[in-house]
């Protein structure tokens, strides 16, 4: 069983964020990059699935150098390869032109199962999975809150308005993962000493044969805007009544929860 | 020679054999163990050997060890008459008279008299036994019985040894004897119209003896050979300090214990010198409040696993293969119960290291397995990606200080001290005011000390203690580069916790300062006369108690400040919880446990937190940020939020000021 | 030139559908298209009514029983001849689980950007859309360049406004046969007793100022109007009040709702360590002191008990 896991290295949503003078671009000091916390499912269903047929799992990701770091993180949790298409201009893609360059490389791998989280917590851009099994023209599945190997398919459940429902997926397929699927596990230290020397490959958008116009932006950010870092810390004041008045009054306008 | 004397020498070499057989094996075992045994600073140990050894020192804490006081010094004083009974039943008319007689009379008036009190101290210990049954004792039905056999020996052994004395009088001043002697006979006894009942006590005193030499060694007695060297071995390092793994090794193969031979010689001596007295299991929170462990249990199912195993290890001992001790020798909850109070090592007469050895297979479990409650594997996640426990943002590590006129060490990297605030110092909301209260005394004392802001990464207490030597290397590593980036000598923190790791365990990787935990330092400046705070605690307190962090007390004998501190201030009235100074019980954060649940029995905050509220205190001052936060956790949980307050004693000193 | 409105594949007219069809007329109406919607998906018969007053002027319907959910091999053919019969240059879908998967599949199809999760659409002079990046903390403004360009808007942010005359013409057109399809084995429907913390876009939560374990009624009709997960501090877990799946906190769970209503809970490090995320944060306590004040967005400093069913009243009040 070949398995892809598709990754992405992401600031830690803890960071602290600014806009840039040009309001276009997000500032983060001295950022911390993690694993997409979706992802981490994505990989840790992987390995199990590995685990309980044998195979290897392959995790690509697309992205700058700062990739590599997380890529080591999956090569020390389980992963058996890791290929990093990197380009230092990564995060001006769009969903589009990122799913054409991760299906190229998939394309060369033929895996049996792809595993992605169902977003990345950066761009929260929910797409690229899906469009990657598109371009490879094999079905898929997002969201999935259970995957349980049958023999040649298997049995995924995912979420639907009020319930959920379950799918025979055959493969090849990709699913996307949703949180809580399972527990991600905690590296051992044996493994992040072997992932510190086993090879990330790097690959370039030339290699994959993807020209500019293949990738080229089919949009663009007329600015970014914080809506607000810090609480408010307002406390409402006059009778209970008033103050309840007041609070609901700001949920309709603000539309907070409604 | 007799018949006798050739009977009793060859019973006496049977007996011998076996022990000395006995004795070998259990030696063998011993020396699965790794490493040397410790011999450094030998006057030290020896200092200690004779204070706790030979004096007793644990052992008299609690009332009951006068019992066993008398017990070890008659067990000295009889071992001699009885080496002299033996030899003079082999070699007719042998005394140790030759050593001269003040000692050799004093010899025998020591047995004389200690023999009684040994008598009286075995029928208390029956007493207590069999009809006060103290739950510290209570074991396998076995170890009772092992317990009868041992005191039934001795009583016997005694009470012969009396009749040969009062048949043939010893020389010198032997009051007992003498006494009963008197009582008995009314006066001298003609030895020969005795000689059949002085033979008879002979035979059955020697059979005694050598009954129990060959069962000594395969009983929990093995202490009396054991307890005085596992003494003289005890580690001489601070308490506070987890020794690094040496992760840089590549001929190792696996961290941390797996298998009962990745234990030290000294530890698997601990499982010999062991009682079974149970007073770690007294001491120990976790056991007390209904968790699966004890400290007792855990030596002894180690104890039962290295006799069962060794003699499969001794004949592989060369390809090191020993069974996994987790989970059927020490299963989860007892590993994940450890709150490392360091209670069971405190309160241990022979100086056995439970807590070291639980941490051990913590490391082994986190790091070759990635296997630990999951509420702890977020707490480590979140100290990897933003070096705090809570996940907050690095970037606003330093957010509590603005405003205060506080500069970073960047900033001004020229002062006397760091005042490290800590994960807690710098984003708990509540320790924030105590961090607060403590910058505000040092520039009312007009020390010249800076922060480091975003730059401080956490101490990796936490860490190292739920077994992530690795993450907690690091961290060391990466904060002792930022102090000695700045030429860091003297290092303040409010956290007993940071204090223990930058005190105790930096040291391990060339990261000496000079760590002052601000009780001490507030106690110096107030006796300095650089602070003068008022005479008057806050009008609202009117009782008020000190509760002991572990780290701070137990750990690093730091009891006095925090109460100079409180008694400085007229007006406070100091209550002592029953548990206090080294005898403190735990608020149950230590080890990691503050990031995990706590679901088995009764919470050790809320235990606590009781003993808190039966004291009838209005304050409780702490000086620690995880025993803040558990107590009034603890006291919220018992519904008395409004009665009593929780303070640390650098805000009761600031408010004063 | 005209515009696709994908009506939620539900069996059922969600709100979320009625959203989207709504953002649809406005660009219709602002880009001067025509406006198309499609359904796929088991009858739905009378509802159909509930789609006039949005300008539609085509609704083209495949009915089947058999399909009772979106599946990506039958939907995204039918979508895709729609597009070059209809010329379509803009699709409107709603950023439901199940509707970002059948935006993100027919975006692929047509080599078009995609924006899910859409907050505000506007048109001008082409298609503009905000949308929440890094989990809420920016919002970032993005215009498409090229057409055909489509997006998903996140449900109960925006009206349904109904402003045009006239139904739509319905088109009832057969199901096509799509002979590998992925099987649906079964739809289990369970209405699940309250929503999963970690997913709600809403959260009640109390602490030891609950009382007592009888009280959680009060909390719970709140969270019952609200469509709201109940939640709890681990003070109110270990008082043996509720269950310890409800328990939000550093050694609970994570949550990240829009709207975090605190009940009696006093907010120490530990508790916030699990709901720091929240977008908003509502604190409701008696102790003006409580550290949850100095963390919040809309302090309440008054009795839970007086607070929260003047707060259900009003909320039933608003969203009835």
């Amino acid at each position: 069983m070949k398995i892809v896991v598709l990754i992405k290295s992401v600031p830690d949503t803890a960071s602290i964020f600014k806009v840039a003078e040009d309001n276009k671009f997000v500032v983060i000091g001295n950022p911390k990059f993690i694993m997409s916390p979706y992802d981490e499912y994505a990989l840790e269903e992987a390995i199990k699935v590995k685990e309980s047929v044998s195979g290897e799992v392959v995790v690509v990701s697309f992205g700058d150098e700062n990739a590599l770091e997380v890529m080591r993180t999956a090569l020390a949790v389980g992963a058996d390869s890791a290929i990093l298409v990197e380009n230092s201009d990564a995060d001006s893609f769009t969903g589009k032109g990122v799913s054409k360059v991760l299906a190229a490389v998939i394309k060369t791998l033929s895996p049996n199962i792809i595993f992605a989280g169902k977003q990345a917590v950066d761009d929260d851009g929910c797409q690229v999975p899906e469009r990657v099994a598109e371009i490879l023209g094999i079905s898929h599945a997002s969201a999935v809150t259970r995957f349980e190997l049958q023999g040649l398919t298997a049995e995924a459940d995912r979420e639907v308005e009020g319930g959920y429902c379950t799918m025979e997926i055959t493969f090849p397929a990709l699913c996307t993962v949703e949180k809580g699927i399972n527990t991600p596990r905690y590296p051992t230290l044996p493994n992040i000493m072997k992932a510190k020397r086993k090879e990330i490959r790097k690959m370039t958008l030339e290699e994959l044969n993807l020209s500019a116009d293949d990738v080229r932006p089919g949009l663009t950010v007329n600015s970014i805007s914080l809506p607000r870092q810090e609480r408010l810390l307002k406390k409402l004041e006059g009778e209970i009544g008033a103050q309840v008045k007041q609070l609901t009054s700001i949920l309709r306008e603000e539309k907070i929860g409604l | 020679m007799t018949i006798g004397n050739i009977i009793i020498l060859v019973l006496l070499s049977a007996s011998l054999s076996f022990f000395s057989f006995r004795l070998l094996h259990l030696l063998k075992l011993i020396a699965l163990g790794q490493g040397a045994l410790p011999l450094d600073r030998k006057a030290h140990r020896i200092k200690r050997l004779l204070i706790d050894g030979f004096g007793q020192r644990r052992v008299l804490k609690q009332f009951s060890g006068v019992g066993h006081f008398f017990i070890f010094w008659g067990f000295f004083f009889v071992s001699f008459g009885t080496i002299e009974g033996l030899i003079s039943s082999i070699i007719p008319r042998f005394s140790f008279s030759f050593l001269g007689d003040p000692f050799y009379l004093f010899m025998n008036f020591g047995q004389d008299v200690f023999g009684l009190f040994v008598i009286g101290a075995l029928l208390v210990s029956l007493y207590r036994r069999f009809v006060i049954r103290p739950v510290r004792m209570e074991g396998a039905f076995s170890h009772t019985v092992d317990a009868l056999i041992i005191i039934t020996l001795i009583f016997v052994l005694l009470i012969m040894s009396y009749g040969m004395r009062v048949i043939d009088p010893k020389p010198g001043w032997t009051p007992v004897a003498d006494v009963l002697r008197e009582f008995i006979f009314h006066g001298t006894v003609s030895s020969t119209s005795y000689s059949v009942a002085y033979a008879s006590f002979e035979w059955i005193h020697h059979s005694v003896v050598l009954c129990f030499l060959i069962y000594i060694l395969y009983s929990k007695h093995t202490h009396i050979l054991f307890a005085l060297p596992n003494i003289f071995l005890k580690p001489d390092k601070p308490l506070g300090l987890i020794e690094k793994l040496d992760l840089e090794d590549e001929t190792v193969e696996h961290f941390g214990i797996q298998g009962i031979t990745d234990f030290t010689k000294k530890d698997l001596l601990d499982l010999f010198a062991c009682t079974e007295c149970g007073r770690c299991q007294e001491a120990c929170p976790a056991y007390i409040t209904g968790k699966p462990l004890s400290p007792k249990k855990v030596i002894l199912n180690l104890k039962e696993h290295l006799l069962e195993a060794g003699p499969a290890l001794l004949k592989k001992s060369e390809t090191e293969f020993s069974q996994p001790l987790y989970s059927d020798v020490i299963n989860k909850d007892m590993l994940w119960s450890c709150t490392t109070c360091y209670a069971c090592e405190e309160a241990c007469p022979v100086g056995i290291a439970p807590m070291k050895k639980i941490i051990g297979i913590r490391q082994a479990r986190v790091l070759m397995e990635g296997d630990f409650p999951e509420e702890a594997q977020r707490a480590l996640r979140n100290i990897e990606t933003q070096s705090n426990p809570w996940g907050l943002p690095q970037q606003q590590r330093g957010q509590w200080a603005e405003g205060l006129g506080i500069k970073t060490l960047a900033e001004n990297p020229d002062v006397e001290y760091l005042f490290f605030a800590g994960c807690a110092g710098s984003y708990d909301q509540r320790y924030i005011s105590v961090s607060k209260a403590i910058a505000a005394i040092l520039q009312k004392a007009g020390i010249q000390f800076g922060i480091l802001g975003n730059e401080e990464l956490c101490t990796g207490d936490s860490a190292k203690r739920i077994g992530n030597d690795y993450l907690a290397q690091e961290l060391a590593v990466a904060n002792i580069a930022i102090f000695n980036r700045y030429g860091v000598r003297k290092i303040i923190t409010s956290c007993p916790h940071c204090f223990n790791t930058l005190k105790n365990e930096y040291p391990e990787y060339g990261g000496c300062f000079e760590v002052i935990h601000h009780s001490d330092l507030i106690v110096d400046l107030i006796t300095s006369g650089r602070l003068q705070p008022h005479s008057r605690l806050p009008v609202d307190t009117k009782k008020i108690t000190y509760h002991d962090s572990c780290y701070l007390g137990r750990y690093n004998q730091i009891m006095d400040a925090p109460r100079e501190v409180i008694a400085r201030l007229k007006g406070s009235k100091l209550v002592e919880l029953k548990r206090n100074r080294e005898n403190s019980f735990c608020c149950g954060a230590g080890g990691g446990r503050m990031w995990m649940e706590e679901k088995i029995g009764t919470a050790i905050n809320v235990a606590r937190s009781r003993e808190i509220i039966d004291s009838g205190v209005d304050t409780v001052a702490t000086a620690c940020p995880f025993c803040m936060n558990m107590l009034a956790d603890g006291i919220k949980q018992e519904g008395r939020v409004e009665e009593i307050k929780i303070r640390d004693i650098a805000e009761i000193v600031a408010e004063a000021l | 030139m005209s515009i696709l409105a994908l009506i939620a594949q539900q069996g059922e007219l969600k709100s979320s559908a009625l959203e989207a069809v709504s953002v649809a007329n406005q660009i219709a109406q602002k880009a001067d298209m025509q406006l198309i919607a499609v359904y796929i998906g088991p009858p739905l018969a009378d509802q159909l009514k509930r789609l006039e007053g949005f300008g539609i002027e085509k609704i083209v319907v495949f009915e089947s029983e058999a399909v009772t959910y979106y599946q990506n091999d039958i939907c995204v053919p039918i979508l895709q001849k729609l597009v070059t019969e209809f010329d379509i240059k803009v699709i409107i879908g709603s950023a439901t689980s199940i509707g970002k998967e059948v935006c993100a599949s027919i975006a692929a199809k047509l080599d078009a950007e995609l924006i899910q999760d859409c907050i505000e659409v506007d048109w001008d002079d082409g298609l503009q859309a905000k949308k929440p990046i890094f989990a809420g903390k920016i919002i970032s403004d993005i215009s498409f360049t090229n057409m055909p360009a489509i997006i998903s808007v996140r449900p109960n942010i925006l009206p349904v406004i109904r402003n045009r005359e006239g139904a739509p013409e319905i088109i009832k057109r057969e199901m096509p046969h799509v002979p590998h399809a992925k099987s649906i084995k079964n739809i289990v429907r369970e209405a699940k007793s309250g929503v999963e913390l970690t997913e709600a876009k809403v959260i009640v939560a109390g602490g030891r100022g609950i009382g007592g374990p009888e009280n959680w009624p009060v909390l719970q009709e709140l969270c019952d109007v609200m469509g709201a997960a109940l939640g709890a501090s681990r003070s109110a877990v270990d008082a043996g009040w509720i269950h310890h799946t409800h328990q939000i906190g550093q050694t609970g769970k994570v949550v990240s709702p829009d709207l975090y209503i605190a009940c009696g809970i006093s907010g120490a490090i530990q508790h916030q360590a699990g709901m720091r995320n929240s977008k908003v944060v509502v604190a409701i306590n008696k102790d003006p002191g409580a550290e949850i004040f100095s963390s919040c967005d809309y302090g309440i400093v008054g009795d839970l008990f007086e607070v929260v069913p003047l707060l259900t009243k009003e909320m039933r009040k608003l969203l009835s």
